[in-house]
């Protein structure tokens, strides 16, 4: 192993709505901020897609003979403009309706969901390095976003509910070839599906691995790259009792294997004290006495941030400079 | 609607008494006329939005919605929608720092709550966020500090809006106790030792001294660990007791186990929770404490759950579960 190290950011929610994705996405543009390379990786796959909310730029890969992705082949160091993006994502849904051969070839442009597919299948590790998306702006954070097509959302369903699917070894044997791909690498930023069950449950234990320098990962594991990963994990929620209950008792359970796992409210109707007083109220008498809810970082400034999605981009003088302690950027 | 609603003399003949009501230009007719303000004098403008956002998210007790707006509002379960953010705090924080000085910046009218603006900003931020009281600066902090009164018990005669500040305060600088500096520690220590005999005051040191052990002052423990077999049946006692482990387990993990004992040992209060209190400190330090403390902390729920009292009380599954403390144990 080098001396080298990668921080491994990972947002993960109980239910979807509460601002994960958001979280991740400016989270990926403080790292760029201060001077990182972030690969921002969107493995919610269950319907929405980064690359419908951002100007993104897909690359222009490398095709075979037959059109599909050749995920196999170098960068070519051309990307499409985001217009060329968004009418080849309408190629990618059309062809995926229209023609059988599409389901198991992958159609331009390239998503996490293709990547996956081939780490899974082929037991090892596309050129992801071809496969970076762009912002338009061109903010100097890496993204891999996920395709929210209907096509691609019912083949990932079936990965979580019906499917043989070995989720934790494919976006492992991503992440293992990601250090020698991707040089200058230093940070990645993981925007996991809604739920704490499943992946993203596989997910949070890989990171307790990766935690406990005791630990080492178990012999069929794909190896990480020769790198030190160093997560950085946080799991959103809402005010919404029925989202902070779950989220508080899901890091008590598992609070001595992911210690540092960091629930985060993205605050819009009550203040901290109240979110406070609403969770020890739940929790029952000596629960609340542990005092969990004290940990719980706010995160407002949702204008702000909401920008990332409405207008598609986030410049860095809008972003409250207080975000980089809450999210443990600094340093 | 209302007023379409009247005859044109009823409308005429009311517009007639109010402006008879119209104040004569340039004396001020009461505190809230603009013509009485000056940057020399209360803001009673600025002090009223201050009290405001300080009682904004609190509910009213049931029996005053009750009475105002009936049974129905009074059985409603919504919280207040909160009025915080974080630029908020950040305007309630650089009010908060000000000093205040002179008679004619104090208030004149019955508050109910601080009768100048920087403590009035300070109690509407520690009501919407408490835990931002470690944003103060450091001089605004110890204005306070130096500024505590020697009896809070007779405060709770005299004025108890003032206690009910004072204890806000004292809450919030023994939540952030890590994070002041060693002459806000030194001072308050100071502060707190010359305060009167009374429930109030001993109730004020108890929570300081444990916070301030907590926080590294070793001198405390044995003052800390008095004052909470004192306070046994204090409702805080249990996350009072939490953060007095915390301090002594941060030290070495292996005191844990012996202190615990001790406090077992010790005959119980009348009305004393042994298990809520002794379950709930331990629960604290499993979540807050480094991960040597967790350790011997985990293991000894694991290890009181196996005798009595513990045993028969229903909750200690509930704690078990909760941390998945079973798991570990089969």
């Amino acid at each position: 192993m080098t001396d080298r190290s990668i921080r491994l950011h990972v947002f993960c929610s109980v239910k979807g709505g509460v601002g994960k994705s958001t979280l991740a996405t400016v989270c990926a543009k403080l790292l760029r901020g201060i001077g990182r390379v972030p690969l921002l990786i969107d493995c919610d796959l269950m319907g929405t897609s980064l690359a419908d909310g951002l100007e993104l730029r897909a690359p222009d890969a490398t095709q075979k003979a037959d059109g599909s992705l050749d995920l196999d082949a170098p960068p070519t160091g051309r990307f499409l403009s985001v217009n060329e993006t968004r009418a080849r994502r309408a190629e990618r849904r059309t062809a995926m309706q229209t023609e059988e051969r599409w389901r198991n070839h992958p159609h331009p442009p390239p998503f996490v969901n293709d990547i996956l597919n081939h780490a899974f299948g082929y037991e090892k590790a596309a050129r992801v390095d071809a496969l970076i998306w762009r912002h338009q702006r061109d903010d100097g954070v890496l993204y891999l976003p996920s395709s929210s097509t209907y096509d691609d959302v019912i083949e990932s369903a079936a990965w979580f509910y019906g499917e043989e699917f070995d989720w934790a070894r494919a976006l492992l044997r991503t992440l293992g070839a990601l250090p020698s791909q991707i040089p200058t690498l230093t940070d990645v930023v993981l925007d996991l599906p809604p739920g704490v069950w499943g992946f993203p449950h596989e997910i949070l234990d890989l990171v307790s691995m990766l935690l406990d320098p005791a630990k080492s990962l178990p012999e069929d594991y794909p190896p990480m790259g020769g790198v030190r990963w160093e997560p950085n994990p946080f799991l959103v929620t809402s005010c919404d009792p029925n989202d902070l209950v779950p989220a508080l008792e899901y890091i008590a359970r598992h609070q001595d294997v992911v210690p540092n796992l960091k629930p985060v409210v993205n605050r819009r109707v009550q203040a901290p004290n109240a979110v406070r007083a609403l969770a020890r109220s739940r929790l029952g008498s000596i629960l609340s006495i542990a005092g969990i809810e004290e940990t719980i970082a706010f995160v407002d400034h949702v204008p702000t941030l909401a920008k990332v999605f409405w207008e598609g981009d986030l410049d860095m003088v809008d972003v409250p400079h207080d975000l980089i302690e809450t999210l443990r950027l600094g340093g | 609607m209302q007023f379409e609603a009247l005859s044109p003399d009823a409308r005429l003949s009311g517009m007639r008494r109010f402006v008879a009501h119209e104040p004569k230009f340039g004396e001020p007719m009461d505190r809230l006329d603009p013509a009485g303000f000056g940057r020399h004098r209360f803001d009673h403008r600025l002090a009223a939005v201050l009290h405001a956002l300080g009682t904004m998210e609190s509910r009213l007790p049931t029996e005053v919605v009750h009475e105002v707006f009936g049974e129905e509002a009074a059985s409603a379960t919504a919280d207040p929608w909160s009025v915080s953010s974080r630029a908020l705090e950040d305007k309630l924080i650089a009010r908060a720092q000000r000093t205040h000085d002179g008679p004619d910046l104090d208030s004149k009218l019955d508050w109910n709550a601080p009768g100048n603006v920087p403590d009035l900003a300070l109690l509407a931020l520690l009501r919407l966020n408490a835990a931002r009281f470690a944003d103060l600066s450091e001089e605004a902090r110890t204005r306070r500090f130096e500024a505590l009164p020697v009896d809070l018990d007779a405060l709770s005669n005299e004025a108890p809006h003032q206690l009910s500040f004072w204890n806000t305060v004292l809450i919030a600088a023994a939540d952030a106790a890590q994070s002041l500096t060693g002459a806000e520690r030194t001072l308050l220590v100071r502060k707190l030792g010359a305060m009167r005999d009374g429930p109030k005051n001993q109730r004020a040191q108890w929570l300081l001294f444990v916070a301030l052990f907590e926080a590294g002052m070793d001198a405390l423990e044995e003052e800390a660990l008095r004052l909470t077999l004192d306070h046994a049946a204090d409702p805080s006692a249990p996350t009072v007791f939490g953060r007095f482990l915390l301090g002594v387990s941060t030290r070495e993990p292996t005191q844990l186990e012996p202190t615990v004992e001790a406090l077992l040992a010790t005959p119980p209060a009348d009305g004393l929770d042994t298990v809520g209190l002794v379950a709930g400190s331990l629960a604290r330090v499993v979540v807050h404490g480094k991960p040597p403390a967790q350790k011997a902390a985990r293991s000894l729920l694991l290890g009181l759950a196996q005798r009595s009292p513990f045993l028969e009380d229903p909750r200690m599954r509930e704690v078990l579960g909760f941390f998945g403390l079973k798991k570990e144990s089969t």
